[in-house]
């Protein structure tokens, strides 16, 4: 048993379609990813993200600026 | 390797959702130099000599440099941020927005781009080594042996991505670095031959430029930067689902895929094609290198691009188990069959070098519809919030079903992006309407892409509930399938 498989108790999500062992392991990882109580920095809001990537969109379009302005 | 690793790497190489302790970039360092590999390919040459040819390098490079910022930003934001939350590869996160079928537009797409230039980096690799060869032996390029060194590079490629990410990864943390240092070699030996103001010089390379006027030209050095980073779209996914923490989601790619090692070599390249006499990268590396030191610098280049092909084809490995057959082959049978585009390759060496401007060309502007749905769906009606299970729900009940497994929508959004693209700007021709010396093409048409479908969505949302939005989450339990 893995470090998340132990915070599985609470109801599941997915169940898996056939009995194949790829199903039901797709099935156990969809449950452990949808645990409200796992606790991993990927699952987290991308918004941070978003400021970043504003960021480097915002210097870019004003070098961009620059560059038409030093032209004229 | 350790059971767990075996699995883990089992996980790694298929579509399986990667849960955050299974994945391998956990630093930055590793990961910048996987992002760098990507950029610093060898079509950086090619894309430098466009540079040059497009006009005076002083605005064409800086132009350049914006675009691939620019343009890095939808492939982040629409593949890059669902893929990283969720674990789950590009064409995977692409089912909210195109449906639980319809994701195979995307995977088509992909597809195109992944396969297009792994088998111009095979084939170059192939031609530049004849070309050494035939240079440092006085005699001529060698058929057979053009033909022997891609099959080469197709089977090294092989081993490299059989053995799994975990040796890519080791393989790209060596790699990266040395082309990097070659770029910088090369421009301090082309310092040295021509001095360091002349670098950096509004001269015209010996093939010729084109005479479009400042801000023309401006907007259109941006508009390929924006192209080329577009091209990276299918990759996003692939790479940033491998990537445990939230703060190397931007800079990385930003910096190795964008200006460390496309935007640097590039414009290395850009200097190089003004500075000297040929038109063939290979002749560049091997004239600025001299005597000794020519044959090993171009050697070690085009060894080390045996790992781009080795990534591209891992890429293309992943996202082709969306078809069932081929997900039930034996991984290595899968690596095999994406790399058939470079064994083709490998006896059309002359015919796959002379389409990389349409292959470049082109991607921008199919990508950038693809982008926009995506980022759209992704942030404006989605919110950031993907029900995750139900991207494994493959039939009629599945919330991401829409119409018989398709969003019509999407795909309708994709070619109204497509054709405001190609009406202000031709790629095949370089022509530009009136109105592209504005803002270029591909922002355009990412805007009315995004604007168009967010609009009918919101329109249709009146009438049905297809697509699930609105719903944090489905209230049964779905039923998962690979």
């Amino acid at each position: 048993m893995t470090r998340a498989d132990k915070h599985f108790d609470y109801p599941e999500k997915a169940r898996p379609a056939a009995d194949s062992p790829t199903d039901v392991e797709l099935a156990r990882r969809l449950n452990i990813l949808t645990n409200p109580q796992l606790d991993a920095d990927c699952l987290s809001s991308t918004t941070p993200l978003l400021r970043k990537l504003l960021l480097w969109g915002g210097v870019a379009a004003a070098g961009w600026l620059l560059m038409i302005l030093q032209m004229r | 390797m350790s059971a767990d690793e075996v699995m883990q790497d089992a996980t790694l190489d298929g579509r399986m959702p990667i849960l955050p302790q299974e994945r391998i970039f956990v630093s930055f360092i590793p990961f910048l130099w996987t992002c760098t590999i990507l950029g610093s390919a060898i079509w950086v040459f090619l894309i430098g000599a466009g540079i040059a040819a497009l006009g005076d390098i002083r605005t064409t490079i800086p132009g350049f440099l914006i675009g691939l910022v620019l343009g890095m930003l939808p492939p982040i934001l629409s593949s890059g941020f669902p893929s990283f939350r969720y674990g789950v590869d590009t064409t995977d996160a692409s089912k909210p927005a195109f449906g639980s079928r319809g994701a195979l537009f995307t995977l088509v797409g992909m597809l195109y781009v992944v396969c297009a230039w792994q088998s111009v980096v095979t084939a170059f690799i192939a031609r530049g080594t004849a070309t050494v060869i035939a240079r440092d032996t006085g005699g001529s390029i060698s058929r057979p042996l053009e033909i022997f060194v891609a099959l080469a590079v197709v089977a090294a490629a092989w081993v490299i991505v059989w053995r799994g990410p975990r040796l890519l990864e080791r393989v790209n943390n060596i790699v990266a670095p040395i082309l990097l240092l070659l770029a910088l070699l090369m421009l301090a030996l082309l310092a040295i031959r021509i001095g360091v103001p002349a670098l950096w010089s509004g001269a015209a390379p010996s093939s010729g430029r084109m005479n479009l006027g400042p801000h023309l030209t401006l907007v259109t050095a941006v508009e390929l930067g924006i192209g080329v980073s577009f091209g990276n779209w299918p990759f996003m996914g692939g790479l940033l689902r491998l990537v445990r923490y939230r703060r190397h989601v931007v800079a990385p790619p930003m910096l190795g895929m964008g200006l460390i090692g496309l935007g640097f070599g590039a414009s290395v390249s850009a200097m190089i094609a003004v500075a000297l006499p040929s038109d063939d990268p290979i002749m560049w590396i091997l004239d600025l290198g001299g005597p000794h030191f020519g044959t090993p610098i171009a050697l070690a280049i085009l060894i080390g691009n045996i790992a781009v092909v080795g990534l591209l084809s891992y890429f293309a490995a992943i996202a082709i188990q969306q078809i069932k057959l081929i997900e039930r082959m034996r991984w290595m049978a899968i690596i095999g069959l994406m790399l058939v585009p470079s064994i083709i390759a490998a006896f059309k060496i002359d015919a796959t070098l002379s389409a990389v401007i349409a292959i470049a060309n082109y991607q921008g502007m199919v990508m950038v519809g693809l982008a926009s749905v995506c980022s759209a769906d992704y942030f404006i009606l989605r919110k950031q919030k993907l029900d995750l299970p139900q991207l494994f729900v493959t039939g009629r009940f599945g919330k991401y079903w829409f119409w018989r497994g398709i969003n019509w929508i999407a795909v309708a959004s994709v070619v109204v992006s497509a054709a405001v693209y190609r009406t202000l700007f031709d790629p095949a021709t370089q022509e530009s309407a009136r109105a592209f010396r504005y803002l270029g093409a591909s922002i355009p048409a990412y805007i009315v892409g995004a604007t168009v479908y967010v609009g009918t969505m919101l329109l249709i949302r009146r009438f049905t509930t297809v697509g699930g939005y609105g719903e944090t989450e489905a209230s049964t339990v779905a039923e998962v399938s690979l």
